[in-house]
């Protein structure tokens, strides 16, 4: 097969040229390498580069399953700041990624809360994770591996009647980080979007968690306990992986994500997904306060900068490269003030949901196709909104979990079929991703406006 | 050759004691995609699988599970398949592991039982054994649980008995009973060859915001680290009290609470020639490889086989 023309083809889609094994338009460079190439190269280039992505190496294997084996954490020095593709993806269809569960411990690397302390983002190392495929998630335990005794209590009293919790708790990944990439990469990368369904970023290696700590909720209450070099055990990956790049091919000209409260966490790794691939993202997001978002920034200090006052999801959000007019808020409890750059017409006083109508109703969305996130209720009110829309919808549902892969049967959700036939389908196994259409929310509710709470209320 | 962690059950010789519980196992599907599972399949000495039924069951609405202190209550609703697709589907996937396979069966008359097991042996010969949960409602009865009646119970194993064939019948008893060697007694008077012990044990658990029960069915059943003394304790009632259970011509399959290496060998030493372990399973996927090597660590340091360990806390 002739390598060259392949990717001449991919390119010119995207009116970018290759001379040799080096792609160009305008100041942007990709240089295509072996596996074998040393690693001086690499280094040189991303020298060079200094972080400006105009220049970017791509470490093309024979096959998915070669690349998949070079593209590991423990690889990640051998080929410093380059993508991966195979010639396998190149030249035909776009292979899937198979994932098998490990059970493994990670490393807490930091524990910090907002400025209310309602929501704690945990960064922790894994690289039993780095095959994870949003919106796959992981269980994790919620007390470190040695426990002393009487250190982290719930109820308090002489007697500690605390349970031990022995459920593990699922959780969505929020970002995850490529060993020699900064955080922000994103922001700067800008791949020919035909050949960058070919392409993969470096096996992830660190992740966040951003987590709610629920009032009366055990696991989230002990997670705030976790410091800095306490080993936890997890499980993961598990669910269903959601391959975005076929959508290119369905006609999905926008994807808009719309998150209520937590519910946006999980899908911050869906938009860097989408923002890699180079997919036009528009974000919603729903949440209380401003202020429930607040937080010292221990990223930064863990990338070697000064702390700085941070916000959840916002800054998150624009690391993964989505401009600022492209991200709306919606805050319930007060009038969202103007941050971050946003629009001032991007703001919303009011729930997520009246949000994105409005939004769909004064302007005529191409192709789209929405997913969203967040309490029952409001995404049983996003199914109504997008059916009238004629958009299609994907809902990523959180429920009680037992095991987390698939053998207890108590994460359950009523789905209808497309013959019709009613059944309770395992979020952990056949999810967390579903159609919106097959869901059954519970018989008789009436969504609520005023009941929605998207925001940190429920 | 045979290993110090070999056991008997009836006729069914196990490479070990370890099994999987019903309800918590899963399909072949399932264990397939854990990382560990080869070395999973190398611990068990026998897989139980999921309660099947004859026609397939949607299960209880949600929620369907919470945790207590040491423990969890489930109120899952023997959701599966049905037997048609659990021949067609899951049977030939876990044949592949060339583990024996005992299949959990549950049926809400006793008729259904018979032909319930009928189709199961006509349909997949080699199964190493059938698995009789006799804790489901007798619907004929005014839903009252079939195993608290040993008149029942003794009626189902002989209707399952007949079909069976070559597979091995254990009857699972239920704790929520006052004396579990009446209900041993009946199924061994209807011929079971083996008896398991125990099923989840009824608790309620009542939501403080909403003022009402947890669940749909009020009660659910706990199982976990909580229930261990309850299992060991009933194992050890029918090995002290059956001549059959004491001298294994129905041995005891023991369950309830087994979370570590240690257990099973407190289980072992109470009566049971087997064990099952459910909760802890799918806490931890890795816990058979785990105990199979705590296990082999003790059996080595005693110089003694797991054979030889059944029952002998009962001398003095
Ligand atoms: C696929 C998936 C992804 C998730 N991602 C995130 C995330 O990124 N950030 C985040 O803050 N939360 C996330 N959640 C929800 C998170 O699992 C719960 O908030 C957490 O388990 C609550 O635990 P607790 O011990 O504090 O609550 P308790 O009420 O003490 O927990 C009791 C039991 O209920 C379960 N439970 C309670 N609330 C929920 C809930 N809303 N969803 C699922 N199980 C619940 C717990 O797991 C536990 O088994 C996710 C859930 C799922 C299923
Ligand atoms: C989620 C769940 C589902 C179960 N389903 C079944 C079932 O279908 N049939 C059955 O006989 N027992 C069922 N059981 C009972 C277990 O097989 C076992 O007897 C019990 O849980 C005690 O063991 P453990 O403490 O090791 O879990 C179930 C238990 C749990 C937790
Ligand atoms: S959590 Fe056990 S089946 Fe989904």
């Amino acid at each position: 097969m002739n390598l060259n023309a392949t990717i001449a083809q991919l390119l010119a889609r995207d009116g970018w040229t290759l001379d040799g094994h080096v792609a160009r338009q305008g100041r942007r460079r990709i240089s295509f390498f072996t596996p074998d190439t040393p690693v001086a190269k690499f280094q040189r280039i991303a020298r060079q580069d200094r972080d400006r992505f105009l220049h970017l190496a791509v470490v093309v294997a024979a096959t998915a399953a070669v690349m998949h084996r070079l593209r590991t954490p423990q690889l990640a020095d051998r080929y410093p700041r380059a993508l991966f593709t195979s010639l396998e993806e190149l030249a035909g269809p776009l292979r899937p990624r198979t994932t098998t569960v490990a059970t493994f411990h990670a490393e807490v690397l930091s524990n910090r809360p907002t400025e209310d302390r309602s929501h704690y983002r945990l960064v922790f190392r894994a690289p039993e994770l780095s095959g994870l495929v949003p919106p796959q998630f992981f269980m994790m335990d919620t007390l470190p591996e040695r426990f002393p005794f009487g250190a982290r209590t719930v109820n308090r009293g002489p007697v500690d009647w605390t349970p031990r919790p022995m459920l593990k708790r699922p959780f969505g990944i929020c970002r995850d980080f490529h060993p020699h990439f900064p955080a922000d990469y994103l922001k700067r990368l800008a791949l020919p979007p035909s050949l960058a369904l070919t392409l993969h970023p470096p096996a992830p290696d660190h992740f966040d968690l951003l987590y709610k700590v629920l009032p009366e909720g055990l696991g989230t209450n002990l997670m705030t306990k976790l410091n800095r070099g306490d080993r936890v055990h997890m499980l993961g990956p598990l669910g269903q992986p959601f391959d975005v790049r076929p959508l290119r091919a369905a006609g999905v000209e926008e994807v808009h994500i719309i998150g209520g409260g937590v519910g946006m966490a999980p899908l911050i790794t869906l938009v860097e997904a989408l923002r890699f691939y180079a997919f036009p993202v528009k974000v919603f997001l729903g949440i209380a306060t401003l202020a429930s978002l607040r937080l010292q920034d221990e990223l930064a200090v863990t990338f070697g900068e000064s702390p700085r006052a941070a916000y959840v999801y916002l800054d998150d959000l624009l690391a993964a490269g989505v401009k600022p007019a492209d991200i709306f808020l919606s805050c319930d409890m007060a009038r969202p003030r103007r941050v971050r750059g946003l629009p001032a017409a991007n703001l919303h006083q009011g729930l997520v949901p009246e949000q994105y109508r409005r939004f769909l109703r004064e302007r005529p969305v191409p192709q789209a196709m929405a997913i969203t996130c967040g309490p029952h209720r409001m995404m049983e009110v996003m199914t109504g909104i997008c059916r009238a829309a004629g958009l299609p919808l994907k809902v990523l549902l959180e429920k009680r979990m037992g095991c987390g892969f698939g053998v207890c049967f108590s994460c359950v959700q009523k789905v209808r079929h497309a013959d019709g036939s009613e059944d309770y389908a395992r979020v952990c196994r056949e999810g967390p991703l579903f159609d919106a259409e097959e869901i059954v929310w519970k018989p008789n509710s009436q969504p609520k406006w005023a009941g929605c709470g998207c925001a940190a209320r429920c | 050759m045979e290993t110090k962690l070999a056991t008997q059950v009836g006729r069914l010789r196990l490479r070990s004691p370890l099994l999987t519980a019903s309800g918590t196992s899963g399909s072949a599907d399932e264990l397939a995609g854990l990382g560990g599972s080869q070395a999973t399949v190398a611990a068990l000495g026998a897989f139980v699988t999921k309660g099947v039924t004859l026609a397939p069951r949607q299960g209880n609405p949600e929620p369907r599970i919470i945790e207590t202190r040491a423990g969890l209550l489930n109120s899952i609703g023997l959701q599966n398949k049905g037997v048609a697709r659990f021949l067609s589907e899951d049977w030939p996937k876990l044949r592949q592991y060339k583990l024996p396979v005992i299949v959990n069966i549950s049926a809400n008359t006793v008729e259904e039982y018979g032909e319930l097991a009928g189709r199961l042996v006509a349909g997949a010969p080699d199964i190493a054994g059938l698995e009789i949960n006799v804790s489901c409602p007798n619907i004929k009865e005014g839903g009252v649980s079939f195993g608290v009646d040993p008149v029942a119970i003794e009626k189902i194993v002989r209707t399952v008995k007949r079909p069976a064939g070559r597979a091995l019948i254990i009857t699972k008893l239920t704790p929520n009973i006052t004396d579990i060697t009446v209900a041993a007694e009946a199924a061994i008077a209807g011929g079971t060859d083996a008896l398991s012990m125990i099923n989840t044990l009824r608790g309620v658990a009542i939501d403080l915001r909403t003022q009402r029960p947890y669940f749909a069915n009020v009660a659910a059943g706990l199982s976990g680290p909580a229930v261990k003394p309850v299992g060991l304790c009933m194992v050890w009632d029918c090995f002290a009290k059956i001549p059959e259970c004491r001298s294994r011509r129905v041995p005891i399959i023991g369950i309830g609470g087994i979370s570590t290496w240690q257990d099973v060998i407190e289980y072992l030493l109470a009566g049971a020639s087997a064990v099952q372990v459910g909760t802890a399973w799918f806490v931890y996927p890795d816990i058979f490889v785990e105990m199979k090597k705590g296990l082999e660590r003790y059996l080595a340091g005693n110089r003694t086989t797991v054979r030889q360990l059944v029952g002998r806390a009962h001398r003095w």
